[in-house]
Protein backbone atom coordinates (compact mmCIF):
# COMPACT_ATOMS: atom_id res chain seq x y z
CA UNK A 1 0.00 0.00 0.00
CA UNK A 2 1.35 3.04 -0.98
CA UNK A 3 1.83 5.65 2.05
CA UNK A 4 0.36 8.42 -0.16
CA UNK A 5 0.69 11.67 1.43
CA UNK A 6 3.19 10.90 4.36
CA UNK A 7 6.33 12.60 3.70
CA UNK A 8 7.75 13.86 6.49
CA UNK A 9 9.73 11.53 8.64
CA UNK A 10 8.28 12.71 11.78
CA UNK A 11 5.39 10.97 13.57
CA UNK A 12 2.90 13.04 14.97
CA UNK A 13 1.52 11.73 18.26
CA UNK A 14 -2.21 12.07 17.36
CA UNK A 15 -3.00 8.81 14.81
CA UNK A 16 -6.40 10.68 14.11
CA UNK A 17 -7.24 14.03 13.55
CA UNK A 18 -10.55 15.26 12.95
CA UNK A 19 -10.92 19.53 12.23
CA UNK A 20 -13.93 21.10 11.82
CA UNK A 21 -15.53 18.53 10.14
CA UNK A 22 -19.48 18.73 8.72
CA UNK A 23 -21.92 16.03 8.19
CA UNK A 24 -25.93 16.72 6.95
CA UNK A 25 -28.12 13.83 5.87
CA UNK A 26 -30.64 15.88 4.17
CA UNK A 27 -32.23 18.73 6.38
CA UNK A 28 -30.59 16.91 9.59
CA UNK A 29 -27.11 18.02 10.59
CA UNK A 30 -25.61 14.65 12.11
CA UNK A 31 -21.75 16.52 12.87
CA UNK A 32 -22.13 20.19 13.32
CA UNK A 33 -18.35 21.80 13.27
CA UNK A 34 -16.47 18.77 15.17
CA UNK A 35 -12.76 18.90 15.94
CA UNK A 36 -11.20 15.70 17.75
CA UNK A 37 -7.79 14.44 18.27
CA UNK A 38 -7.24 11.12 19.03
CA UNK A 39 -3.58 10.31 20.06
CA UNK A 40 -1.36 6.85 19.57
CA UNK A 41 -2.20 4.68 22.21
CA UNK A 42 -5.25 6.91 23.58
CA UNK A 43 -8.55 5.35 24.67
CA UNK A 44 -11.57 7.67 24.42
CA UNK A 45 -15.09 6.93 25.04
CA UNK A 46 -17.89 8.65 23.17
CA UNK A 47 -21.08 8.99 24.42
CA UNK A 48 -24.25 11.31 24.46
CA UNK A 49 -27.81 10.52 23.67
CA UNK A 50 -29.25 9.12 20.54
CA UNK A 51 -28.84 11.34 17.30
CA UNK A 52 -25.85 13.40 18.89
CA UNK A 53 -23.57 12.25 15.92
CA UNK A 54 -21.06 9.94 17.98
CA UNK A 55 -21.33 7.20 15.51
CA UNK A 56 -21.38 9.24 12.53
CA UNK A 57 -18.45 10.63 13.94
CA UNK A 58 -16.15 7.47 14.38
CA UNK A 59 -18.09 6.19 10.49
CA UNK A 60 -16.22 8.93 9.27
CA UNK A 61 -12.99 8.23 10.19
CA UNK A 62 -12.71 5.19 8.21
CA UNK A 63 -14.95 6.72 5.56
CA UNK A 64 -17.89 4.48 5.67
CA UNK A 65 -19.46 8.01 6.25
CA UNK A 66 -18.18 10.41 3.88
CA UNK A 67 -17.50 13.67 5.23
CA UNK A 68 -19.48 17.22 4.06
CA UNK A 69 -16.53 19.38 5.01
CA UNK A 70 -13.40 19.74 7.57
CA UNK A 71 -10.58 17.66 7.09
CA UNK A 72 -9.99 14.17 8.58
CA UNK A 73 -6.74 12.58 8.79
CA UNK A 74 -5.74 9.21 9.58
CA UNK A 75 -1.88 7.73 10.55
CA UNK A 76 -0.48 10.68 8.36
CA UNK A 77 -3.17 10.35 5.25
CA UNK A 78 -5.75 12.63 4.42
CA UNK A 79 -9.26 11.49 3.48
CA UNK A 80 -10.35 12.72 0.33
CA UNK A 81 -11.84 11.04 -2.29
CA UNK A 82 -9.13 9.34 -3.53
CA UNK A 83 -9.87 5.41 -3.26
CA UNK A 84 -6.26 4.09 -2.56
CA UNK A 85 -6.45 6.69 0.33
CA UNK A 86 -9.20 5.24 1.69
CA UNK A 87 -8.49 1.99 2.05
CA UNK A 88 -5.14 2.14 2.94
CA UNK A 89 -7.10 3.99 5.77
CA UNK A 90 -9.13 1.02 6.48
CA UNK A 91 -6.76 -1.41 6.59
CA UNK A 92 -4.90 0.77 9.53
CA UNK A 93 -8.25 1.02 10.90
CA UNK A 94 -10.38 -1.57 12.67
CA UNK A 95 -14.32 -0.96 13.34
CA UNK A 96 -16.98 -3.25 15.48
CA UNK A 97 -20.22 -2.94 14.42
CA UNK A 98 -23.15 -2.91 16.71
CA UNK A 99 -24.65 -5.66 14.72
CA UNK A 100 -21.75 -7.49 14.57
CA UNK A 101 -21.66 -7.82 10.33
CA UNK A 102 -19.88 -11.01 10.43
CA UNK A 103 -20.10 -12.78 6.98
CA UNK A 104 -22.39 -15.71 6.91
CA UNK A 105 -21.22 -17.61 4.61
CA UNK A 106 -17.88 -17.91 5.94
CA UNK A 107 -16.95 -19.67 8.78
CA UNK A 108 -15.41 -18.37 11.87
CA UNK A 109 -11.75 -18.82 10.76
CA UNK A 110 -12.22 -17.33 7.38
CA UNK A 111 -14.13 -14.50 8.26
CA UNK A 112 -11.06 -13.48 10.27
CA UNK A 113 -8.76 -14.84 6.99
CA UNK A 114 -10.31 -13.00 4.14
CA UNK A 115 -9.03 -9.75 4.49
CA UNK A 116 -5.37 -10.59 5.21
CA UNK A 117 -5.02 -12.87 2.98
CA UNK A 118 -7.04 -10.18 0.17
CA UNK A 119 -5.72 -7.15 0.97
CA UNK A 120 -2.44 -7.63 3.27
CA UNK A 121 -1.50 -10.08 0.64
CA UNK A 122 -0.37 -12.36 3.08
CA UNK A 123 -0.42 -16.21 2.72
CA UNK A 124 -3.31 -18.96 3.44
CA UNK A 125 -1.50 -20.37 6.47
CA UNK A 126 -0.10 -17.32 7.65
CA UNK A 127 -3.73 -16.25 7.60
CA UNK A 128 -4.83 -19.29 9.56
CA UNK A 129 -2.30 -18.94 12.19
CA UNK A 130 -3.38 -15.24 12.97
CA UNK A 131 -6.56 -15.87 13.08
CA UNK A 132 -6.29 -18.71 15.67
CA UNK A 133 -4.08 -16.86 17.90
CA UNK A 134 -6.60 -14.07 17.93
CA UNK A 135 -9.63 -16.12 17.99
CA UNK A 136 -7.88 -18.08 21.34
CA UNK A 137 -7.07 -14.12 22.59
CA UNK A 138 -10.97 -13.79 22.38
CA UNK A 139 -11.47 -17.03 24.27
CA UNK A 140 -12.97 -18.79 20.85
CA UNK A 141 -10.27 -20.73 19.25
CA UNK A 142 -12.33 -23.97 19.69
CA UNK A 143 -15.28 -22.00 17.09
CA UNK A 144 -12.71 -21.40 14.63
CA UNK A 145 -14.45 -23.46 12.13
CA UNK A 146 -18.39 -22.74 12.87
CA UNK A 147 -20.60 -20.19 11.28
CA UNK A 148 -21.41 -16.97 12.60
CA UNK A 149 -25.03 -18.06 12.78
CA UNK A 150 -23.68 -21.42 15.17
CA UNK A 151 -22.71 -18.80 17.79
CA UNK A 152 -24.38 -16.52 20.55
CA UNK A 153 -24.32 -12.94 20.27
CA UNK A 154 -21.44 -12.31 22.45
CA UNK A 155 -19.75 -15.40 20.88
CA UNK A 156 -20.29 -13.36 17.65
CA UNK A 157 -19.08 -9.97 18.70
CA UNK A 158 -16.29 -11.75 19.70
CA UNK A 159 -15.22 -13.12 16.64
CA UNK A 160 -15.77 -9.63 15.28
CA UNK A 161 -13.34 -8.09 17.40
CA UNK A 162 -10.93 -11.26 16.34
CA UNK A 163 -11.75 -10.50 12.95
CA UNK A 164 -10.74 -6.71 12.74
CA UNK A 165 -7.53 -7.38 14.77
CA UNK A 166 -6.46 -9.81 12.40
CA UNK A 167 -5.54 -6.69 10.19
CA UNK A 168 -3.09 -5.41 12.12
CA UNK A 169 -5.10 -2.00 12.73
CA UNK A 170 -3.50 0.54 14.47
CA UNK A 171 -6.10 1.77 16.51
CA UNK A 172 -10.19 -0.02 16.51
CA UNK A 173 -13.09 1.98 16.90
CA UNK A 174 -16.12 0.58 18.66
CA UNK A 175 -19.69 1.48 17.70
CA UNK A 176 -22.01 0.60 20.58
CA UNK A 177 -20.30 -2.97 20.13
CA UNK A 178 -22.39 -4.52 23.12
CA UNK A 179 -25.87 -2.23 22.53
CA UNK A 180 -27.02 -5.12 20.63
CA UNK A 181 -25.93 -8.26 23.39
CA UNK A 182 -28.49 -9.83 25.74
CA UNK A 183 -27.32 -8.52 29.32
CA UNK A 184 -25.23 -11.79 30.17
CA UNK A 185 -23.23 -11.58 27.10
CA UNK A 186 -21.91 -7.98 27.35
CA UNK A 187 -19.50 -8.78 30.16
CA UNK A 188 -17.40 -11.20 27.90
CA UNK A 189 -17.52 -8.80 25.03
CA UNK A 190 -16.29 -5.99 27.63
CA UNK A 191 -13.87 -8.27 29.25
CA UNK A 192 -12.31 -8.86 25.43
CA UNK A 193 -12.08 -4.80 25.21
CA UNK A 194 -10.70 -3.84 28.33
CA UNK A 195 -7.96 -6.71 27.81
CA UNK A 196 -7.23 -4.62 24.35
CA UNK A 197 -7.06 -1.59 25.78
CA UNK A 198 -4.63 -2.53 28.22
CA UNK A 199 -2.59 -3.94 25.66
CA UNK A 200 -2.35 -0.18 24.37
CA UNK A 201 -4.47 -0.87 21.77
CA UNK A 202 -5.47 2.63 20.47
CA UNK A 203 -9.66 2.82 20.87
CA UNK A 204 -12.06 5.30 20.01
CA UNK A 205 -15.64 3.47 21.39
CA UNK A 206 -19.33 4.83 21.48
CA UNK A 207 -20.87 3.06 24.61
CA UNK A 208 -22.87 3.32 27.09
CA UNK A 209 -20.67 1.14 29.41
CA UNK A 210 -19.81 3.78 32.06
CA UNK A 211 -18.49 0.84 34.23
CA UNK A 212 -16.26 0.66 31.03
CA UNK A 213 -15.09 3.83 30.18
CA UNK A 214 -14.40 4.26 34.18
CA UNK A 215 -11.96 1.46 33.85
CA UNK A 216 -10.31 2.58 30.44
CA UNK A 217 -10.92 5.40 29.15
CA UNK A 218 -8.33 8.21 29.00
CA UNK A 219 -10.78 10.80 28.52
CA UNK A 220 -14.65 11.04 27.70
CA UNK A 221 -15.82 12.85 24.97
CA UNK A 222 -19.62 13.82 25.22
CA UNK A 223 -21.52 14.65 22.60
CA UNK A 224 -25.26 16.46 21.84
CA UNK A 225 -26.69 17.38 18.08
CA UNK A 226 -23.96 17.28 16.54
CA UNK A 227 -21.65 18.94 19.00
CA UNK A 228 -18.77 17.94 21.14
CA UNK A 229 -19.95 20.16 24.28
CA UNK A 230 -17.44 18.20 26.84
CA UNK A 231 -14.60 16.49 27.19
CA UNK A 232 -12.66 15.34 30.20
CA UNK A 233 -11.00 12.52 31.91
CA UNK A 234 -13.80 9.72 33.23
CA UNK A 235 -13.58 10.63 36.92
CA UNK A 236 -13.92 14.29 36.53
CA UNK A 237 -16.73 13.46 33.95
CA UNK A 238 -18.79 11.55 35.82
CA UNK A 239 -17.99 13.25 39.16
CA UNK A 240 -18.69 16.20 38.37
CA UNK A 241 -19.89 16.72 34.57
CA UNK A 242 -20.18 20.65 33.70
CA UNK A 243 -23.06 20.93 30.83
CA UNK A 244 -26.51 20.49 32.29
CA UNK A 245 -26.83 18.40 29.15
CA UNK A 246 -24.34 16.13 30.76
CA UNK A 247 -25.63 15.79 33.96
CA UNK A 248 -29.11 15.00 32.47
CA UNK A 249 -27.68 12.47 30.21
CA UNK A 250 -25.36 10.93 33.24
CA UNK A 251 -29.06 10.60 35.38
CA UNK A 252 -31.12 8.61 32.70
CA UNK A 253 -28.08 6.10 31.90
CA UNK A 254 -27.45 5.20 35.20
CA UNK A 255 -30.67 4.19 36.24
CA UNK B 1 -50.66 -46.36 -27.05
CA UNK B 2 -46.70 -45.03 -27.48
CA UNK B 3 -46.78 -48.61 -29.23
CA UNK B 4 -45.80 -46.54 -32.73
CA UNK B 5 -42.80 -44.70 -31.47
CA UNK B 6 -41.22 -48.14 -31.77
CA UNK B 7 -41.93 -48.71 -35.13
CA UNK B 8 -39.39 -48.30 -38.17
CA UNK B 9 -39.60 -44.69 -39.82
CA UNK B 10 -38.82 -43.87 -43.46
CA UNK B 11 -35.04 -43.12 -42.73
CA UNK B 12 -34.29 -46.29 -41.08
CA UNK B 13 -34.28 -45.42 -37.74
CA UNK B 14 -37.31 -45.18 -35.44
CA UNK B 15 -39.78 -42.68 -34.82
CA UNK B 16 -38.13 -43.46 -30.62
CA UNK B 17 -34.93 -42.25 -31.95
CA UNK B 18 -35.86 -39.08 -33.73
CA UNK B 19 -37.54 -38.47 -29.63
CA UNK B 20 -34.44 -38.62 -28.33
CA UNK B 21 -32.34 -36.77 -30.59
CA UNK B 22 -34.47 -33.96 -30.57
CA UNK B 23 -33.93 -34.17 -26.59
CA UNK B 24 -30.41 -34.05 -27.08
CA UNK B 25 -30.75 -30.85 -28.78
CA UNK B 26 -33.03 -29.90 -26.28
CA UNK B 27 -30.76 -30.35 -23.29
CA UNK B 28 -27.69 -28.77 -25.20
CA UNK B 29 -29.25 -25.55 -26.13
CA UNK B 30 -31.07 -25.28 -22.14
CA UNK B 31 -27.34 -26.62 -20.64
CA UNK B 32 -25.23 -24.30 -22.86
CA UNK B 33 -27.76 -21.61 -22.55
CA UNK B 34 -28.11 -21.62 -19.10
CA UNK B 35 -23.89 -21.29 -18.47
CA UNK B 36 -24.20 -18.42 -20.81
CA UNK B 37 -26.95 -16.78 -18.72
CA UNK B 38 -25.75 -17.16 -15.84
CA UNK B 39 -22.34 -15.58 -16.59
CA UNK B 40 -23.53 -13.07 -18.10
CA UNK B 41 -26.57 -12.69 -15.26
CA UNK B 42 -24.32 -12.12 -12.43
CA UNK B 43 -22.05 -10.01 -13.73
CA UNK B 44 -25.06 -7.33 -15.35
CA UNK B 45 -27.15 -7.96 -12.09
CA UNK B 46 -24.23 -6.67 -10.42
CA UNK B 47 -23.52 -3.71 -12.81
CA UNK B 48 -27.28 -3.31 -11.92
CA UNK B 49 -26.12 -2.18 -8.36
CA UNK B 50 -22.96 -0.11 -8.69
CA UNK B 51 -22.71 2.89 -7.74
CA UNK B 52 -20.83 3.59 -11.22
CA UNK B 53 -22.82 4.91 -14.10
CA UNK B 54 -20.70 3.80 -16.61
CA UNK B 55 -21.10 -0.08 -15.67
CA UNK B 56 -24.83 0.55 -14.77
CA UNK B 57 -26.23 2.52 -17.95
CA UNK B 58 -25.29 -0.46 -19.84
CA UNK B 59 -26.19 -2.93 -17.56
CA UNK B 60 -29.69 -1.12 -17.41
CA UNK B 61 -29.83 -0.76 -21.19
CA UNK B 62 -29.16 -4.56 -21.60
CA UNK B 63 -31.99 -5.78 -19.13
CA UNK B 64 -34.49 -3.56 -20.63
CA UNK B 65 -33.53 -5.03 -23.92
CA UNK B 66 -33.28 -8.19 -23.74
CA UNK B 67 -36.22 -8.97 -21.25
CA UNK B 68 -38.56 -6.79 -23.13
CA UNK B 69 -38.45 -8.29 -26.84
CA UNK B 70 -40.62 -11.45 -27.03
CA UNK B 71 -38.59 -14.43 -27.25
CA UNK B 72 -39.54 -15.83 -30.80
CA UNK B 73 -38.47 -12.26 -32.17
CA UNK B 74 -35.27 -12.36 -30.43
CA UNK B 75 -34.84 -15.69 -31.90
CA UNK B 76 -35.62 -14.33 -35.52
CA UNK B 77 -33.55 -11.26 -34.93
CA UNK B 78 -30.17 -13.25 -34.47
CA UNK B 79 -30.88 -15.95 -37.08
CA UNK B 80 -32.24 -13.66 -39.64
CA UNK B 81 -31.43 -10.21 -39.35
CA UNK B 82 -27.96 -10.72 -37.70
CA UNK B 83 -26.10 -11.85 -40.24
CA UNK B 84 -27.40 -9.15 -42.80
CA UNK B 85 -26.36 -6.32 -40.25
CA UNK B 86 -22.47 -7.31 -39.18
CA UNK B 87 -20.01 -6.10 -42.72
CA UNK B 88 -20.81 -8.91 -45.31
CA UNK B 89 -17.44 -10.67 -44.90
CA UNK B 90 -18.62 -12.15 -41.44
CA UNK B 91 -22.86 -12.32 -42.89
CA UNK B 92 -21.30 -14.57 -45.54
CA UNK B 93 -19.05 -16.36 -42.98
CA UNK B 94 -22.38 -17.34 -40.71
CA UNK B 95 -24.46 -18.11 -44.02
CA UNK B 96 -22.27 -20.80 -44.38
CA UNK B 97 -22.33 -22.75 -41.49
CA UNK B 98 -23.81 -26.15 -41.78
CA UNK B 99 -27.47 -27.33 -41.21
CA UNK B 100 -27.87 -28.26 -37.53
CA UNK B 101 -25.14 -25.25 -36.29
CA UNK B 102 -26.92 -22.81 -38.37
CA UNK B 103 -29.58 -22.82 -36.34
CA UNK B 104 -27.97 -23.78 -32.96
CA UNK B 105 -25.93 -20.79 -32.14
CA UNK B 106 -28.51 -18.47 -32.83
CA UNK B 107 -30.48 -20.23 -30.40
CA UNK B 108 -28.18 -20.65 -28.26
CA UNK B 109 -27.36 -17.08 -28.07
CA UNK B 110 -30.88 -16.11 -27.97
CA UNK B 111 -31.49 -18.41 -25.04
CA UNK B 112 -28.82 -17.16 -23.29
CA UNK B 113 -28.92 -13.78 -23.61
CA UNK B 114 -32.62 -13.65 -22.78
CA UNK B 115 -32.37 -15.30 -19.78
CA UNK B 116 -29.51 -13.65 -19.00
CA UNK B 117 -31.43 -10.53 -18.74
CA UNK B 118 -33.71 -12.34 -16.02
CA UNK B 119 -31.11 -13.60 -14.26
CA UNK B 120 -29.55 -10.20 -13.60
CA UNK B 121 -32.59 -8.83 -12.19
CA UNK B 122 -32.80 -11.98 -9.84
CA UNK B 123 -29.70 -11.55 -8.59
CA UNK B 124 -29.93 -7.42 -8.55
CA UNK B 125 -32.83 -8.02 -6.42
CA UNK B 126 -31.08 -11.20 -3.94
CA UNK B 127 -28.05 -8.35 -4.05
CA UNK B 128 -30.48 -5.47 -2.33
CA UNK B 129 -32.06 -7.90 0.15
CA UNK B 130 -28.47 -8.27 1.79
CA UNK B 131 -28.30 -6.24 5.00
CA UNK B 132 -26.22 -2.91 4.42
CA UNK B 133 -24.06 -3.97 7.03
CA UNK B 134 -22.29 -6.61 4.76
CA UNK B 135 -20.73 -4.23 2.63
CA UNK B 136 -20.11 -1.53 5.40
CA UNK B 137 -18.15 -4.20 7.19
CA UNK B 138 -16.03 -4.91 4.22
CA UNK B 139 -15.46 -1.89 3.38
CA UNK B 140 -14.15 -1.39 7.06
CA UNK B 141 -11.56 -4.23 6.46
CA UNK B 142 -10.44 -2.19 3.19
CA UNK B 143 -11.89 -4.57 0.79
CA UNK B 144 -11.88 -3.28 -2.45
CA UNK B 145 -15.10 -2.78 -4.70
CA UNK B 146 -14.24 -5.96 -6.75
CA UNK B 147 -13.15 -7.83 -3.77
CA UNK B 148 -16.03 -6.81 -1.81
CA UNK B 149 -18.67 -8.28 -4.60
CA UNK B 150 -16.59 -11.23 -5.15
CA UNK B 151 -15.93 -12.83 -1.72
CA UNK B 152 -18.93 -11.30 0.65
CA UNK B 153 -21.68 -9.69 -1.56
CA UNK B 154 -22.27 -12.27 -4.78
CA UNK B 155 -21.93 -15.36 -2.66
CA UNK B 156 -24.86 -14.60 -0.35
CA UNK B 157 -26.76 -13.01 -2.96
CA UNK B 158 -26.73 -16.14 -5.32
CA UNK B 159 -27.35 -18.12 -2.25
CA UNK B 160 -30.33 -15.60 -1.59
CA UNK B 161 -31.88 -16.73 -5.07
CA UNK B 162 -31.46 -20.27 -5.80
CA UNK B 163 -34.90 -20.91 -5.01
CA UNK B 164 -36.29 -18.81 -7.65
CA UNK B 165 -33.45 -19.28 -9.91
CA UNK B 166 -35.50 -22.81 -10.63
CA UNK B 167 -37.89 -21.02 -12.43
CA UNK B 168 -35.17 -19.48 -14.39
CA UNK B 169 -34.20 -23.15 -15.51
CA UNK B 170 -37.25 -24.29 -16.35
CA UNK B 171 -37.71 -21.19 -18.49
CA UNK B 172 -35.14 -21.78 -20.15
CA UNK B 173 -35.35 -25.23 -20.98
CA UNK B 174 -39.12 -24.41 -22.03
CA UNK B 175 -38.27 -21.97 -24.20
CA UNK B 176 -35.67 -24.18 -26.04
CA UNK B 177 -38.96 -25.14 -28.49
CA UNK B 178 -39.05 -21.34 -29.80
CA UNK B 179 -35.76 -23.07 -31.49
CA UNK B 180 -38.16 -24.85 -34.04
CA UNK B 181 -39.28 -21.29 -35.62
CA UNK B 182 -35.63 -21.41 -37.33
CA UNK B 183 -34.81 -24.99 -37.81
CA UNK B 184 -33.07 -26.65 -35.11
CA UNK B 185 -35.05 -30.61 -34.86
CA UNK B 186 -35.17 -29.88 -30.56
CA UNK B 187 -38.07 -31.80 -28.67
CA UNK B 188 -41.01 -29.88 -30.06
CA UNK B 189 -39.62 -30.05 -33.86
CA UNK B 190 -39.25 -33.92 -33.49
CA UNK B 191 -42.63 -34.48 -32.41
CA UNK B 192 -44.02 -32.42 -34.86
CA UNK B 193 -42.11 -34.72 -37.71
CA UNK B 194 -43.57 -37.94 -35.91
CA UNK B 195 -47.17 -36.62 -35.84
CA UNK B 196 -46.94 -36.00 -39.95
CA UNK B 197 -45.26 -38.79 -40.80
CA UNK B 198 -47.57 -41.25 -38.66
CA UNK B 199 -50.95 -39.09 -38.11
CA UNK B 200 -50.42 -40.29 -34.67
CA UNK B 201 -50.50 -36.60 -33.03
CA UNK B 202 -51.48 -37.94 -29.44
CA UNK B 203 -49.17 -39.98 -29.31
CA UNK B 204 -46.09 -37.51 -31.13
CA UNK B 205 -46.88 -34.73 -28.57
CA UNK B 206 -47.85 -37.19 -25.54
CA UNK B 207 -44.95 -38.28 -25.09
CA UNK B 208 -42.81 -35.21 -25.49
CA UNK B 209 -45.12 -33.67 -22.72
CA UNK B 210 -44.46 -36.09 -20.43
CA UNK B 211 -40.63 -35.65 -21.63
CA UNK B 212 -40.93 -32.48 -20.96
CA UNK B 213 -42.57 -32.74 -17.80
CA UNK B 214 -39.80 -35.26 -16.84
CA UNK B 215 -37.37 -32.74 -17.20
CA UNK B 216 -38.78 -30.00 -15.15
CA UNK B 217 -39.00 -32.61 -12.29
CA UNK B 218 -35.10 -33.31 -12.53
CA UNK B 219 -34.90 -29.55 -12.67
CA UNK B 220 -36.84 -29.31 -9.24
CA UNK B 221 -35.29 -31.89 -7.69
CA UNK B 222 -31.76 -30.99 -8.34
CA UNK B 223 -32.20 -27.25 -7.72
CA UNK B 224 -33.49 -28.18 -4.26
CA UNK B 225 -30.49 -30.09 -3.68
CA UNK B 226 -28.44 -27.26 -4.67
CA UNK B 227 -30.28 -25.46 -2.37
CA UNK B 228 -29.78 -27.64 0.48
CA UNK B 229 -25.69 -28.23 -0.40
CA UNK B 230 -25.11 -24.21 -0.33
CA UNK B 231 -27.21 -23.22 2.42
CA UNK B 232 -25.22 -21.71 5.07
CA UNK B 233 -25.05 -23.88 8.43
CA UNK B 234 -26.84 -22.57 11.21
CA UNK B 235 -29.26 -20.57 9.51
CA UNK B 236 -32.73 -21.05 8.79
CA UNK B 237 -34.49 -22.03 5.66
CA UNK B 238 -35.57 -19.08 3.97
CA UNK B 239 -39.14 -20.38 2.87
CA UNK B 240 -39.77 -22.46 6.15
CA UNK B 241 -41.27 -21.04 9.48
CA UNK B 242 -37.86 -21.99 11.94
CA UNK B 243 -40.53 -24.06 14.08
CA UNK B 244 -41.51 -27.10 11.35
CA UNK B 245 -38.12 -27.98 11.41
CA UNK B 246 -37.95 -31.48 9.01
CA UNK B 247 -35.30 -33.70 10.90
CA UNK B 248 -32.53 -31.12 10.79
CA UNK B 249 -31.36 -31.72 6.70
CA UNK B 250 -34.10 -32.25 4.70
CA UNK B 251 -35.74 -28.87 3.25
CA UNK B 252 -37.94 -28.94 1.25
CA UNK B 253 -38.89 -25.16 1.58
CA UNK B 254 -37.66 -24.37 -1.84
CA UNK B 255 -39.88 -26.55 -3.71
CA UNK B 256 -42.99 -24.32 -4.13
CA UNK B 257 -46.41 -26.00 -2.52
CA UNK B 258 -47.83 -27.75 -5.80
CA UNK B 259 -44.28 -30.24 -6.12
CA UNK B 260 -44.64 -31.44 -2.03
CA UNK B 261 -47.99 -32.49 -2.88
CA UNK B 262 -46.58 -34.49 -5.75
CA UNK B 263 -44.07 -36.18 -3.89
Amino acid sequence: MPQATVSNATRPAEIVVVENVMKRFGAFTALNDVTLKVDRGEKIVLCGPSGSGKSTLIRCINHIEKHDAGRIIVDGVELTNRIADINSVRCEVGMVFQSFNLFPHLTVAENCMLAPIKVRGISQSEARDRALDLLRKVRIQDQADKYPAQLSGGQQQRVAIARALCMQPKIMLFDEPTSALDPEMVKEVLETMVELAKEGMTMVCVTHEMGFAREVADRVVFMDRGNIIEEAEPETFFRDPRTERAKAFLNQIIH
Amino acid sequence: MFGVLFEQAADGQRYIDWLLSGLGWTLALAFFGWWIAFGIGIVVGVGRTVQNRFFALPARLYVEIFRNIPVLVQMFLWYFVFPEVVPSAIGDAIKQIPPPWASFFPALLCLGLYTASRIAEQVRAGIEALPKGQLEAANALGLSGYLTYRHVIVPQALRLIVPSLTSEVMGIYKNTSVALTIGLMELTAQARQISEATFQTFTAFGAATIVYLCLALIAYQAMALIDRAVRIPGSAPATLPADQDLSGEVQQGALPGAMEAAK
